[in-house]
């Protein structure tokens, strides 16, 4: 199960002692009782009716079978690398990080240096707040099992399947490397003020003004056949540079995406046509605004709006979701 | 089918690899990216990740492992 519903209907859920991931307004997650739960805040969902912009109700995903057991940890900035340590031996390890914290800027920095980051699946999503309320509130990530609310830290619950099972992690990407200029970068960061175009030094704001670059549409890595985005956040003239939602990193080759038509119908047409049912799933704020998803439906690609999606690394612009597979 | 041990010579040409294997799942498509980038600085180290993949995702990848080094490989 995975919906939209009132905070009495959620608090009934949790009263049966399974597990759950939910999100919603950090008034509403406050109201929860105790349980075997994780939470986040965000007030944008996509739902089997269509998005919506909710502060009431909050949007529940029951981990049910195969899932056996969980276990809820709370990692701080300094240690949230210790999550690989621990992954459950068979199963799957869902994160919740505050969008914008220092836990959540490690973690994209840094996640894929440490061991044994792929040894286990690890989904999950960044916490947000309306954008109208940026400047003024905070996200918030939830530990169920004590009600303690975390600005800057990472909430994690680490389930255990059934033997017979594996979870697979999938994305839905509506973009792809365009066939322009390669671009590298000779540093790694959010923050980008110079770049090699082709090889030859540029200015990254002049070269996206120079160029008319459309900057609701990512820059796309390739890493071995997955399309990895890295999202444009803004363009600053002083300081001259460019904010990114997540991190370039010096030694990749990244290219603007192809512009795509029908964002809104991509994610319910690529959905039916892969014909999974997914435990959970959540889809990116950005495909929310530029694809105008309030009041549409993406089919059975149901789930939180998010800022920022994890399959193992930071994603952005991008929908993720985990299935549990029966092993052959 | 067994990881083959990292001593295999295999493992040497599939993180030098120019070309992608078209891999089936997201992680190893992922994983192996890491590998390659990794093995121009530390071919061992990126033997080392990718061996480490294949045995703790052994229902998860066994396709792409099939695919890398069985007799149907593809590299």
């Amino acid at each position: 199960m995975a919906d939209l519903i009132s905070v009495r209907e959620a608090s009934e859920l949790i009263a049966t002692g399974q597990p759950m991931l939910i999100a919603g307004d950090a008034s509403r997650l406050a109201q929860l009782p105790k349980g075997q739960w994780i939470g986040g805040t965000t007030p944008y969902f996509m739902t089997r009716n269509g998005g919506v912009v909710d502060h009431e109700r909050v949007f529940v995903t029951l981990l049910d079978y195969p899932i056996q057991s969980t276990s809820i940890s709370t990692y701080q900035a300094s240690d949230v690398q210790r999550v690989i340590d621990d992954y459950p031996e068979r199963g799957c390890s869902f994160v919740i990080l505050p969008a914008g914290s220092e836990t959540h800027l490690r973690f994209d920095r840094e996640c894929l240096s440490w061991p044994g980051l792929f040894n286990s699946p690890l989904i999950g999503w960044n916490a947000g707040v309306l954008l109208s309320e940026v400047a003024n509130s905070l996200p918030q990530v939830f530990d169920g099992t004590t009600l303690q609310a975390f600005e800057n830290a990472a909430v994690v619950l680490h389930a255990t399947t059934s033997s017979e099972f594996s979870a697979r992690i999938e994305i839905i990407n509506a973009f792809r490397q365009g066939r322009g200029d390669t671009i590298t970068f000779p540093r790694s960061g959010f923050i980008v003020t110079d770049c090699l175009v082709n090889g030859q030094p540029w200015s990254f704001v002049d070269y996206i003004c120079q160029n008319g670059v459309d900057i609701r549409w990512p820059l796309v890595a390739d890493y071995a056949g997955a399309q990895i985005n890295v999202s444009f956040q803004g363009i600053d003239d002083s300081p001259k540079q460019v904010r990114l939602y997540a991190p370039v990193f010096e030694d990749v080759e990244y290219r603007l995406a192809e512009p795509i038509e029908n964002l809104a119908e991509f994610f319910g047409q690529e959905f039916a046509a892969r014909k999974v049912k997914p435990a959970v799933s959540c889809n990116c704020i950005l495909n929310f605004l530029y694809a105008e998803l309030e009041g549409k439906r993406t089919g059975d690609a149901t789930g939180p709006i998010t800022f920022g999606e994890i399959a193992y690394i930071q994603l952005n612009q991008t929908l993720v979701y985990v299935t549990f597979e029966r092993k052959e | 089918m067994k990881v083959p041990p990292t001593t295999d010579p295999r493992w040497n040409e599939f993180v030098r690899c120019e070309r992608n294997y078209p891999m089936k799942c997201l992680a190893s498509r992922i994983m192996y990216g890491q590998v390659k980038i990794l093995a121009k600085r530390d071919a061992a180290q990126a033997i080392r990740l990718a061996y480490e993949y294949f045995q703790k995702n052994e229902a998860l990848a066994a396709d792409d492992l099939r695919m890398v080094f069985g007799p149907e490989k593809h590299g």
